[in-house]
């Protein structure tokens, strides 16, 4: 039973017909999969980007297969469309991605400890580091993001980036690097 | 910062527990961002819809199989439409064509018609050679076009034709057949297409082949004999305008060819003509020439009024020749006509011309006019004689001794020649 309950599971029973799979999948991802988005661009293009990433799963159910897992099925999906949208982006702002997400004045979701009055020591720490991941270039934040709410490894963040790993280690690595300065700063 | 504590950084962090896994934890629990429930259901709607089909199912099989067989059955009704046709058509186009072709015999209106045709024997299959004979030649599309939608108000009649009492009997059906055939009239419009066609049609010998199942002509096929029957006269028409137009025009031809004939003729004969003026002046002075040389050589008997007389009579006649050619292209008396000289005996004799021709002719100026001649001749001798041609000189002196015998030959002429 215990291994009709993994991902790939789930999606192959959903290719065969089982609509319980997917809502159980559903439920297992929608919300990394949401705030993947939702820390990389604003709140109603992720609302898109994340509906987007559904249905193209939804419509590519009958050609699954599984070669890797599903996370990183998942999220290689994610990816590309939020490459694209930002493709789209610059295009329509005929400026960079990094200028793009600061001129769009996109302050990506704030926690609501941001209020002066509430922010004790450790929740100002915290704050200050959902400052630093947000300024974190695009492909690092990125890494980052897979990492915590894909729980996805060096191997699979490169798979679902479409990098290798090196590159995917030296993304992480980064910000590793710089969200503990971010976070000592404040120490 | 160093690479290496880069790394080493990296791998506490892989292996979890990190602070910063810490610190991003605390942001997921302030922030608790969770899509929408709109877009749950939107999702979920369509992953349920896309894998449960079973309400479109029916509908997916039914389109699927008018896609499969949408394009055999499309093929076998094409195919079985065509046959169909085929088969109806063929039939009737061959009815129409023996029917065209006999003169309906059951009409009171074609009674007359059946006066132009042989009696013969009922052939109820008519070869297909019969309608080789006819002059429209290969059929066309209208009659063919016209009568399919007539062929409904054809039948027509039947019932009228029964209801009348008239019932259909073998005997009926055949040619000059009974006489409850000939009571069915047709309308004044088959009556006129029959007139036309009695008018238009030339008589036919051919056998009638009408089907013996039909007892009564329909008013269409009368009326498209009717209407074969005129365009083979329209054709006939056009075919003996043709006929005199070529003939016209052939007549022109023959005219523009007498004409050009006669023309030639006559350029002929005024060339004959110029040729023969042209010829008898030759002669003449060729004659004129011949006489001229004669007289010089031949002795006289006689004074020299006798050949002077001669010489007279020559000139007059190379006159009377000359009148043939135009006044500026006679040559001068005496001139050369080959390169225009003057020779000095006819220049001599054609001087003396106008004398000898006055009616004087005394014997004196005959002796004068016969001294100088000799004057002339020794004149002649001793030119040759100058120039140094000896052979000329003494033929010349030849001449001159056989013209005038008895004359003495001058001693330095003499002399030069025994030289």
């Amino acid at each position: 039973m215990a291994t009709d309950d993994t991902d790939e599971a789930l999606m192959l029973r959903y290719a065969a017909g089982d609509a319980a799979a997917f809502e159980t999948l559903y439920a297992r991802h929608k919300g990394p999969l949401f705030r993947y988005f939702q820390r990389q661009c604003e709140p109603s293009q992720a609302e898109e980007l994340f509906q987007d990433v559904w249905m193209r799963l939804i419509k590519s159910r009958e050609s699954y297969q599984v070669e890797a897992k599903f996370t990183t099925y998942l999220y290689r999906i994610a990816h590309n469309r939020l490459v694209d949208h930002y493709r789209m982006r610059a295009r329509r702002d005929e400026t960079s991605l990094d200028a793009a997400s600061e001129d769009d004045g996109y302050e990506p979701a704030a926690p609501a400890t941001e209020e002066p009055s509430a922010i004790s020591g450790r929740r100002e720490q915290v704050a200050r580091f959902a400052e630093a991941l947000d300024n974190l270039p695009e492909e690092q934040r990125e890494a980052f993001v897979l990492r915590e709410e894909g729980g996805l490894s060096l191997d699979e963040i490169a798979a679902a980036t479409n990098v290798g790993r090196e590159t995917a280690k030296s993304r992480l690595r980064y910000a590793v690097s710089r969200l503990r300065k971010a976070l000592e700063e404040y120490r | 910062m160093s690479t290496a504590s880069d790394d080493q950084h990296l791998e506490q962090y892989l292996a979890g527990g990190s602070e910063l896994t810490d610190a991003y934890a605390e942001i997921r629990e302030s922030t608790p961002a969770l899509p929408p429930m709109h877009l749950d259901a939107r999702v979920l709607g369509a992953a349920r819809q896309s894998v449960a089909p079973e309400p479109l199912a029916p509908i997916a099989r039914r389109q699927s199989f008018s896609r499969h067989w949408a394009l055999p059955v499309s093929l076998a009704a094409v195919v079985v439409l065509s046959v169909s046709l085929v088969v109806v058509i063929q039939p009737t186009s061959q009815t129409n064509d023996q029917r065209a072709l006999s003169v309906p015999s059951n009409r009171t209106d074609a009674a007359p018609l059946e006066t132009l045709s042989t009696p013969g024997p009922v052939q109820p299959d008519a070869p297909p050679p019969a309608r080789k004979s006819s002059p429209g030649g290969s059929r066309s599309l209208a009659p063919r076009a016209t009568l399919r939608p007539a062929a409904p108000t054809a039948r027509t009649p039947l019932p009228a034709a029964s209801a009348n009492g008239s019932e259909r009997s073998p005997a009926a059906a055949r040619p000059g057949g009974g006489s409850s055939a000939r009571s069915l009239r047709p309308s004044s419009a088959a009556g006129t297409a029959a007139r036309a066609l009695k008018d238009e049609e030339p008589p036919r010998t051919d056998a009638r082949n009408e089907d013996p199942g039909s007892t009564v002509r329909p008013l269409n096929r009368a009326v498209i004999d009717a209407e074969r029957a005129r365009q083979q006269a329209q054709e006939r028409r056009a075919k003996v305008e043709a006929e005199r137009e070529v003939s016209q025009r052939r007549q022109e031809a023959d005219a523009i060819n007498a004409a050009r004939s006669a023309r030639e003729d006559a350029t002929r004969q005024a060339l004959e003509q110029t040729q023969r003026a042209e010829q008898a002046r030759a002669e003449a002075r060729r004659r004129l020439a011949e006489q001229a040389s004669e007289n010089l050589t031949r002795p006289k008997p006689g004074p020299l009024s006798e050949s002077l007389e001669r010489d007279k009579n020559a000139a007059r006649g190379a006159e009377a020749a000359g009148r043939l050619v135009p006044e500026q292209a006679r040559p001068a008396p005496g001139t050369n006509e080959a390169d225009g000289t003057v020779e000095p005996e006819a220049a001599g004799a054609g001087a003396e011309v106008p004398a000898a021709a006055t009616p004087a002719g005394d014997v004196a100026s005959d002796q004068r006019r016969a001294t100088r001649a000799y004057q002339l001749a020794l004149e002649i001798v001793r030119d040759h004689l100058s120039r140094g041609r000896l052979d000329a000189a003494r033929a010349a002196l030849t001449q001159l001794q056989t013209r005038f015998p008895g004359q003495p030959v001058p001693s330095d002429i003499e002399a030069a020649l025994a030289q």
